[in-house]
């Protein structure tokens, strides 16, 4: 299990796969990712979820939190509150990839935004987005971050349990 | 390999020819069958102006593409050969950050002259068949080299099941050609 909003994609040599972007294999290839929780029950959601964003080049880390069944919010200090709805997904996948990702989980539910257009609009204005996380984030992968974009407590630390 | 079984799209075709001399008639009905990419068209085209597209990258290739360097053989997806551009910012920058790893400078914003993509041959999917097409192409190993022989795809985003927003999908010369010219201007974002 996670705390984390992923954001991953289709696998295209492989179906029922999902894998973060950075282990796609193709250059060139683009496939759109989603953000992912996992969580086949609805009481498998967890109340609380790490949700990352980038404003003004820095990583942020967002609490995302339960509101209703399936519904999340995530609260962006001087921006906004933005409402998505953990939707289940089709055909659900398994983390393909490479890394150490906990090997049980399943990634089930995807997160639909109520309001794209307030997303886009926090784009535009604001130079905030929702990126979700991925190896990106915390260095795992071999990518220069800037030390501010990181969690610096530990307490944010430890909110990554996987 | 099998080839891809890609859906019949004359129907589409007739459709958009059938669009030009009259506005669509947004009825209800006919909006519960008109697929979404469809409708962003329509109401493209009663709005008028420009559209933004946005295209997510590493900050050298949005440098080349901002500068006139499309090139849509070399670019592959879900829908086969051709350069993929999205409808939303913020779809394009998380692609990028996540893909290349770059915070900045990463995404490509085209402002497309609407006129000029009136005159395009567009296939329209909706999400049935883009995930239809997309399943196909996947199984028979050409999603670097299916084209649909038109100027533009325009289809929702199918990868990630839901329905996220739509894409676009450029694959002609002539379509590239009008990427890569001046009259639209291009932002690095």
């Amino acid at each position: 299990m996670t705390n984390l909003v992923h954001y991953m994609v289709r696998n295209p040599a492989r179906l029922g796969e999902l894998i973060y972007p950075l282990e796609l294999n193709e250059p060139d290839y683009q496939a759109y990712g989603s953000f992912f929780i996992d969580g086949s029950d609805i009481d498998d959601l967890r109340d609380s979820y790490l949700f990352y964003g980038l404003s003004d080049e820095v990583f942020l880390p967002i609490d995302l939190r339960r509101v209703g069944k399936a519904q999340f919010d995530a609260s962006v200090p001087k921006i906004g509150r933005f409402r998505f709805t953990a939707t289940k997904v089709g055909v659900p996948a398994k983390y393909g990839g490479t890394l150490p990702f906990p090997s049980e989980s399943l990634l089930v539910r995807q997160l639909a935004p109520y309001d794209r257009t307030a997303l886009e609009r926090a784009a535009l204005e604001f130079n905030f987005y929702f990126i979700g996380f991925s190896p990106v984030i915390d260095g795992t992968a071999d990518v220069k971050l800037q030390p501010a974009g990181r969690p610096s407590t530990d307490s944010q630390k430890r909110q990554v349990d996987w | 390999v099998p080839e891809a079984y890609i859906p019949n799209d004359s129907w589409k075709r007739s459709f958009k020819a059938s669009l030009s001399p009259k506005p669509y008639p947004l009825l209800p009905a006919a909006c519960e069958i008109m697929p979404r990419s469809v409708a962003a068209f329509v109401l493209w085209r009663k709005i008028g102006g420009s559209m933004h597209v946005f295209h997510g990258t590493s900050p050298a290739t949005a440098a080349t593409l901002a500068s006139g360097g499309v090139n849509v053989t070399e670019g592959g997806g879900e829908l086969g050969v051709g350069f993929y551009t999205g409808e939303y910012l913020h779809v394009a920058k998380a692609w990028a950050v996540h893909r290349y790893g770059a915070k900045r400078q990463n995404v490509v914003e085209f402002d497309v002259d609407d006129n000029a993509v009136q005159a395009f041959d567009i296939v329209w999917l909706d999400a049935g068949e883009a995930s239809f097409t997309r399943a196909n192409l996947k199984r028979s190993g050409t999603t670097r080299t299916h084209a649909f022989s038109c100027d533009l795809v325009w289809s929702p985003i199918v990868g990630t099941d839901k329905i996220q927003s739509d894409q676009h999908k450029w694959e002609s010369l002539r379509s590239e050609t009008a990427l890569n010219s001046a009259s639209w201007p291009k932002t690095i974002r």
